[in-house]
């Protein structure tokens, strides 16, 4: 709710005032609060200042009628928060504003504790946010549509107007469709740096033209392979709160301190609260800082820790057996001679390939292990072998899962062993895993841990080691990862009506048919496979494709990608022949090869992403190899990033604060919060819904004008040119922003993501809302508990109390991956590997992440923000290190690997580990020559991740397939200049 | 209190009946400067004072801010006498860096030229800056070691600048008890800031007056908390009267006294208190196994905090441990603070639903 201030204006206000404020007023009214933009929330001019200076005013001492009073007031106050590319996001701000421009903001801290019990979320809100206005008003805001003069990347522009930058764009479409079909436009996967409708409108714009989308998530290698291989899922929500529950929390591969600032203090207080923190980080880092205990991992090394952890559980007797033989395949039997499960068809010669057994040590023979239930009426073996029958009369040995797991840890993964593999002392795997044996522990593996090669290995063992404990499903435990309920945003990608004219109908009757059809083929088919499975066809219908393929096909990776000698040495073939194999089998279709390789992207959006900066060496690979397939490239943007500097166009887009909106949710922090619209937009700056609106409109004007009436897209359907907008709008229905808003309010509601009857006004009214339920879609599943606002929030508790399957292939907690391909690689059971040489045979590895003073690149090139450090990239560095290479503080350097370099500052500290450089996030044009770090990263993708026919290996939106951004153990080499 | 000419009694101008106070726990910063962006948006964006940085966080051990602050003097010596001191300069406050995105995005420069920061004085690359040295800290791989240490003005009892300046420009507020700059009297000699040994006061070049952070007044006579406090994400703060006796802060500073000032030593009787960093993450032996002894050796801390921090640790490992142990400990559980709003008792309302009773300034 705006709340324009009753005294603003208002005669009333100045009878109030008394005699000594009237005459200081006089005196300086002239000047005051005569706000530029240049002040950027300045808010008192230096004339002001000098007046009130100069004058003859009788001050007393406490005298209200001063500078820092004058100050401290405003005209309007507005809800506002920074959705979505920020996670957890969903803090909730007041937005103050001065003669229409905002001043400051505040967080609105209006966070309710779960319970009494708990903590509460105030303040919630990170210095970004808290200098969100001074991103509004820099420099770097695109206020018109620009088209490039010159050069790609040449910065020089000519300022057009709406309707020739829409038209030139239209064309560019209708000609890429009438060459290779609407398989011919590309939009950047963006997570999106403007706002919850915008990212609608993006993806929906997309789905109505029928183009293809590199799948944003699974391009930033936000994904779990590992715990998809062990769990079949990888959203294991949580809330924040989750933490005072545990007795011990482990953090690897992430920085809480930058990277989830408003949620930092969970981490201090369950502390206070009586838990012991450990931070797993290469460095010494800047949330290590607050840890019990320091694990300085080799980076990459964690599947070797985790592993030693194990085996010291194993050696003192620390498991949880009941949980192992429950939750876990390790009771389930395998063949010795093969390596492989017991199948019912090795049984009885008939039956299901996933039907497995148990050896029951009640009846003394095999038991069928039940694929709808983990519960299990006898007593199932863990360790030893046992002699089967087969159906063809011979007998093998068998043995539970387990017990290989034990000869592999004995054999290679002794605490002196492992801590020799990972870098860590013996000493230190063991205290911890004594105390994991024996406490309530949470672990949380962050995105900077799953963009290492081998990170589905390090998910896999930190898994055993919290299976051995027994430690998911119950309060303070579980793996603290984000389920982001987000049906509100999701299904206006795909509605094709209203939600009151029955907009959610056809996908109930696709539901409908793929439950028939699933129950057709498997009796014991779970509403979590239906869900996934859900998930696969909407994936699908709306363009998303696995991005690893889109760039070895498309982008000239192939060349990278195929490099032996920067991939594991322990496969035979190269990523093309994984992936010619894999396509071959049908684990891979067409409709994730888009485009398929005899068509040609022509026009490629961008819109609230930065894939120069973001994807791994495309700052190489797209100038190189997909630029000159593209006849348009074009880019929706609030701020001129380092890829919209290189477009065709760029149009500039509203900022928050500018439309309202609506922020997801993260379990993290359960709770969406609203943005008003406090201010007119910049210059000419549009809202994205209504961007893509009249784009779509255009197109269908466009191809009228050239007499082309309708095109075929990859679903062999005919889609009419001039009934785009049509479709885009719902006929009208969601014509401009607030329409879409309003609908978003009510689908979300309808959800039950909102409480029932939800609408914008609400919203307006309160400011944010707390997340009611997991809604509709798959998180409901994924997380296996119900959702209650009054409680701290952790998954998989159905499975432990209601004995509910998995869906992998096993339907359990699945450590052996029997799959052809895992077994010719070794990993077949969790064991840790060296990662490749990637870049080259050079001495340090480089590694990274999120950066504090940004969201990616946001904020990277905000003056205020670049003030609070140096002001331009650093790399950290070990400070002997240093010293031995003669480099001092300060000094720039060049950074190269086989691949390509940089330039770069060095700050040097003895918290970097000797053989590491550190490079957080950095905007593209911030380097010399604009040599942007990412340019050297190449993000080799694991090519035994393109394994499929095997239930959890599976690809759907955000999760699945190789993710091509395995960044966080490339070398490099470091040259003083 | 009430008027005091030039020349008049100092005691006068330090005159209060109450005094507010804050403290800020170390343990839970995390160094993300909100605090930083809060004190600047609201106070410290106007011409002359972007360089300022009221509230500002820096990595300890380390220069601090202004650079070397430690060294630069000020305060009163064991005799009570004032201390010399000296200025910081435009660098050792931090700059505020110009940039030149005109000429990157728009300039037909292209790669040529990239985006980078420039003095202010000079328009060369800068040597140092706000923050330089974040995230460095001390000791040696792989027992370095460092926390963040969140500074403002302290508004203290025996305040330094106060008795320094030759104007009266300076005086406690008779109802709290913040420190003020009166910018009327100030004759901008900097003589204050010579006085102030944690060189909180900082010079507007521009005004040519001495600004310093004044506790946001403003908002603290409408019962709200300082922008700092009531916007730090990592619930480091407490802030109200010293003397409530109901308050967490008092509790914290009196009854348990676990809360203690930065450099006793400069007898100024500093009103921000802080929990120092009592469990450091554990040490490597010289062959590299694990040790149950911290990394932050007692001394570091002493240097910071006086002799009576260590008291103060020990108390504090101990309720620690009771909690790990299953046992209740009052003192953690103020160190946890659950409802954020018990940080700020009297001082718990909302900006946003204030009454501008002194908004309208008309244009006439």
């Amino acid at each position: 709710m705006s709340t324009t201030h009753p005294n603003a204006n208002s005669s009333g206000a100045k009878e109030s005032i008394d005699q000594g404020r009237r005459g200081f007023l006089k005196k300086s009214a002239a000047s005051a609060l005569t706000l530029s933009l240049a002040q950027l929330g300045g808010v008192v001019s230096t004339t002001f200042v000098n007046e009130v200076l100069a004058g003859e005013i009788f001050v007393e001492y406490r005298s209200p009628k001063d500078l820092y009073r004058e100050i401290w007031n405003w005209d309007k106050v507005a809800w506002g928060t920074h959705t979505n590319a920020c996670v957890p996001n969903g803090c909730s701000f007041r937005v103050y504003v001065k003669d229409g421009i905002v001043w400051r903001e505040e967080q609105s801290t209006r966070n309710d504790a779960s319970n009494p019990n708990y903590p509460d979320y105030n303040p919630l809100g990170c210095q970004k946010g808290c200098s969100f206005h001074a991103n509004l008003y820099s420099e770097e805001r695109v206020t018109h549509p620009m088209r490039r003069v010159g050069p790609r990347g040449g910065g020089k522009w000519d300022r057009i107007s709406w309707d020739e930058a829409l038209t030139d764009i239209a064309e560019s479409i209708v000609d890429g469709i009438e060459e290779f079909g609407p398989d011919s436009f590309i939009t950047d996967g963006a997570h999106f740096n403007a706002g919850g409708v915008g990212f609608a409108s993006l993806y929906r714009f997309n789905s109505i033209v029928g183009g293809v989308t590199p799948d944003w998530n699974v391009m930033n290698g936000d994904i779990y392979m590992g715990l998809h291989q062990t769990l079949g899922k990888m959203s294991l929500g949580y809330s924040a709160d989750n933490l005072l529950d545990a007795e011990l929390i482990i953090m690897a591969g992430t920085n809480w301190s930058y990277t989830v600032t408003p949620l930092y203090h969970f981490i201090t207080e369950a502390k206070y609260n009586g838990s012991e923190f450990v931070s797993i980080a290469p460095d010494y880092s800047p949330s290590s800082i607050h840890a019990d205990y320091h694990v300085p991992i080799k980076p990459g090394g964690d599947a070797a820790f985790w592993l030693g952890m194990c085996q010291v559980m194993i050696e003192e007797d620390l498991l949880d057996r009941e949980f192992m033989r429950e939750q876990c395949d390790l009771a389930l039997l395998r063949r010795k001679d093969t390596g492989k499960f017991l199948r019912a068809p090795d049984v009885t010669g008939e039956g299901r390939v996933d039907q497995f057994y148990f050896w029951d040590r009640d009846t003394g023979a095999i038991a069928q292990a039940s694929r709808s239930t983990l519960a299990f009426d006898g007593d199932q073996a863990l360790e030893g072998e046992f002699s089967v029958a087969l159906h063809d009369g011979s007998s093998i040995i068998v043995e539970p899962v387990f017990e290989g797991i034990k000869r592999l840890l004995a054999a290679d993964y002794t605490a002196e062993k492992a801590g020799e593999k990972c870098g860590v002392h013996a000493s230190l795997i063991e205290i911890i895993a004594r105390k994991m044996g024996t406490k309530r522990t949470l672990t949380h593996s962050g995105w900077g841990g799953c963009k290492v090669y081998h990170s589905d290995l390090t998910e896999r063992a930190m898994m055993l080691a919290s299976a051995f404990s027994g430690n998911w499903g119950k309060p303070g435990t579980g793996q603290t990862i984000y389920a982001m309920p987000a049906d509100h945003m999701e299904l206006l990608m795909v509605m094709e009506k209203p939600l009151h004219k029955g907009g959610l109908d056809h996908i109930a009757e696709v539901r409908k048919a793929v439950v028939a059809n699933m129950e057709a083929s498997d009796p014991d088919v779970t509403p979590e496979n239906i869900s996934i499975e859900m998930a696969k066809l909407l994936t699908t219908r709306m363009g998303w494709v696995p991005p690893a393929m889109f760039l070895h096909n498309h982008c000239g990776y192939d060349e990278l990608f195929d490099k032996k000698e920067w991939q594991d040495p322990a496969l035979s073939r190269s990523f093309s022949e994984y992936l010619a194999e894999a396509t071959e089998k049908g684990w891979w279709k067409p409709e994730h090869l888009r485009p398929a390789k005899d068509k040609e992207p022509r026009v490629m959006v961008m819109c609230g992403g930065n894939p120069l900066r973001k994807i791994r060496s495309a700052a190489i690979m797209y100038p190189k190899h997909l630029f000159p397939k593209l006849k348009m490239m074009f880019a929706i943007e609030p701020r001129m990033s380092f890829t919209a500097l290189h477009c065709d166009i760029v149009l500039p887009a509203a900022w928050y604060y500018e439309k309202s909106d609506i922020s997801y949710t993260v379990t993290g922090n359960p709770r969406f919060a609203f943005i008003e619209q406090a201010v007119e937009p910049q210059g000419e700056a549009r809202k994205e819904w209504d961007i893509f609106a009249a784009l779509a409109k255009k197109i269908g004007e466009v191809a009228t004008r050239r007499e082309l009436s309708s095109y075929t897209n990859f679903f062999g359907e005919e889609q009419r040119y001039d009934e785009l907008w049509k479709r885009f709008t719902m006929d009208g229905y969601l014509a401009d922003h607030d329409d879409a808003l309003a609908e978003m309010a009510v689908v979300g509601s309808a959800m039950g993501i909102f409480p029932k009857d939800f609408t914008v006004d609400t919203l307006k009214e309160v400011g944010m809302v707390e997340m009611t339920s997991f809604g509709q879609g798959i998180y409901k599943e994924t997380v296996a508990n119900e959702y209650d606002a009054r409680k701290p929030f952790y998954s998989l508790r159905w499975h432990l109390d209601n004995k509910v399957v998995y869906p992998t292939h096993t339907r359990r907690a699945q450590f052996l991956i029997d799959h052809d391909w895992f077994i010719e690689a070794g990993e077949q059971l969790p064991v840790y590997k060296d990662a490749p040489k990637i870049g080259g045979d050079h001495p340090f590895t480089i590694t990274g992440g999120h950066p504090r003073h940004s969201i990616h690149s946001s904020h990277s090139t905000q003056p205020s923000l670049m003030r609070l450090h140096r002001g331009q990239p650093v790399m950290h560095m070990n400070d002997k290190v240093a010293e031995s290479l003669q480099i001092a503080d300060g000094e720039t350097v060049e950074v190269f690997n086989d691949f390509s370099d940089f330039k770069i500052m060095v700050r040097t500290s003895p918290t970097v580990a000797p053989k590491q450089v550190i490079v957080y996030m950095w905007e593209g044009h911030q380097f010399e020559d604009w040599k942007v770090f990412n340019r050297l990263l190449i993000g080799q993708p694991k090519p035994i991740q393109l394994a499929g026919g095997y239930e959890q290996l599976r690809y759907y939106a955000i999760n699945g397939s190789p993710p091509p951004a395995k960044d966080r153990s490339v070398r490099v080499d470091v040259r003083k200049i | 209190m009430a008027f005091a000419p030039q020349g008049a009694s100092k005691e006068e101008l330090k005159r209060h009946s109450r005094h507010i106070a804050n403290i800020i726990d170390l343990n839970k910063c995390m160094g993300c400067q909100t605090c930083t962006q809060a004190c600047k948006s609201l106070w410290t964006s106007r011409e002359g004072t972007e360089q300022m940085r009221w509230m500002n966080v820096t990595t300890y051990p380390g220069a601090g801010y202004p650079r070397d602050y430690e060294k630069m003097g000020g305060g009163f010596d064991e005799q009570g006498e004032p201390s010399p001191g000296a200025l910081p300069n435009m660098s050792d406050v931090g700059d505020a860096f110009k940039f030149n995105h005109g000429e990157v995005l728009y300039g037909d420069e292209g790669d040529k030229v990239r985006l980078k920061p420039s003095t202010t004085l000079t328009g060369d690359d800068p040597e140092w800056g706000y923050n330089w040295d974040e995230d460095e800290g001390g000791g040696e791989w792989p027992n370095g070691y460092y926390f963040y240490l969140p500074r403002k003005c302290y508004h203290c009892t025996d305040a330094p600048c106060l008795d320094a300046c030759t104007h009266n420009a300076i005086y406690k507020r008779d109802e709290d008890g913040i420190v003020v700059l009166d910018q009327d009297r100030c004759h901008g000699d900097r003589l204050c800031v010579e006085a102030c040994p944690y060189k909180a006061i900082y010079y507007n070049p521009v005004t040519e007056k001495g600004e310093k952070c004044m506790m946001c007044y403003p908002r603290v006579e409408q019962g709200i908390a300082p922008a700092c406090d009531r916007q730090c994400p990592g619930r480091t703060r407490l802030f109200g009267y010293i003397d409530d006796e109901d308050s967490d802060l008092y509790k914290m500073i009196h009854v348990h006294k676990v809360a203690i000032p930065l450099h006793p030593e400069f007898g100024t009787e500093p009103n921000v208190f802080y929990i120092p960093p009592f469990e450091s993450t554990k040490a490597f032996a010289e062959d590299g196994s694990i040790t149950d002894n911290g990394r932050l050796e007692m001394n570091v801390l002493e240097e910071l905090f006086g002799p009576d921090v260590e008291g103060v640790v020990r108390k504090l490992r101990g309720e620690r441990a009771k909690k790990q142990r299953g046992e209740e400990s009052v003192i953690m559980d103020l160190l946890i603070g659950r409802n954020f709003w018990d940080r700020f008792k009297g001082f718990d309302k909302d900006p946003a639903e204030q009454v501008m009773t002194f908004r309208p300034i008309v244009k006439q």
